[in-house]
């Protein structure tokens, strides 16, 4: 691998990117939480908005997929198990602290916005990295 | 899974950084392996027993051996 590469794709890299990321999490968290958002209206094309999303997703996927390629190809292997350890338990993470939201507070402290939930998957990711890298990938 | 990781590269006189440059991993992989929060993948495994002249089995075992 070529000294770039292996310098972008070290343990001290991530460590510091996810660090930043979980800081950034705490503070969008906390800056975010009481700031209202516009509600979502409904689009003049149910049809057509639900194909645009669709195809997002798909896009969305398409593009994970390359990308984890070239993390396997580059990553060594405790960096790439580290990294595919803590997405999984940080999704999870992000699934369960949304619902638990949506169940216990959604209806008293209000819904959260996409912001919002796009800090808790930051957040989520960022913890389990930092869990994964302090017990290991087999914990 | 245990392995004979540490003991092996002590008889070599090489530091953890020096077995990584071997195996082209980084040196928490290294450290990571040793102490046991890691286990490395087949391809890996191989490559280390590789460099050691030796079997994969020779070198790691399962908990229970």
């Amino acid at each position: 691998m070529p000294a770039i590469g292996k310098i972008f794709y070290s343990p001290r890299t991530f460590d510091l990117v996810f660090a930043g990321a979980g800081l950034l999490a705490v503070f969008g968290l906390v800056s975010l939480a009481g700031k209202p958002f516009p509600a979502i209206e409904a689009p003049d094309s149910p049809l057509l908005k639900g194909v645009i999303v669709l195809a997002v997703v798909i896009a969305g996927g398409a593009m994970s997929l390359v990308t984890t390629r070239v993390d396997q190809k580059c990553a060594d292997d405790f960096v790439f198990s580290t990294l595919t350890k803590s997405a999984f338990q940080g999704f999870m993470g992000y699934i369960l602290a949304s619902t638990l939201w949506e169940v216990l507070f959604s209806h008293s402290i209000g819904a959260i916005s996409t912001p919002i939930s796009m800090m808790i998957a930051m957040g989520s990711w960022s913890l389990a990295y930092l869990l994964t890298r302090w017990k290991g990938t087999r914990a | 899974m245990k392995n004979r990781l540490k003991v092996l590269r002590a008889e070599r006189d090489w530091s953890q950084a020096d077995l990584a440059e071997r195996i082209r991993v980084s040196r928490q992989a290294v450290n990571a392996i040793e102490t046991g929060k890691h286990d490395p993948s087949l391809a890996l495994a191989f490559r280390i027993a590789r460099l050691f002249e030796t079997h994969a089995e020779d070198i790691f075992f399962a908990d229970e051996e």
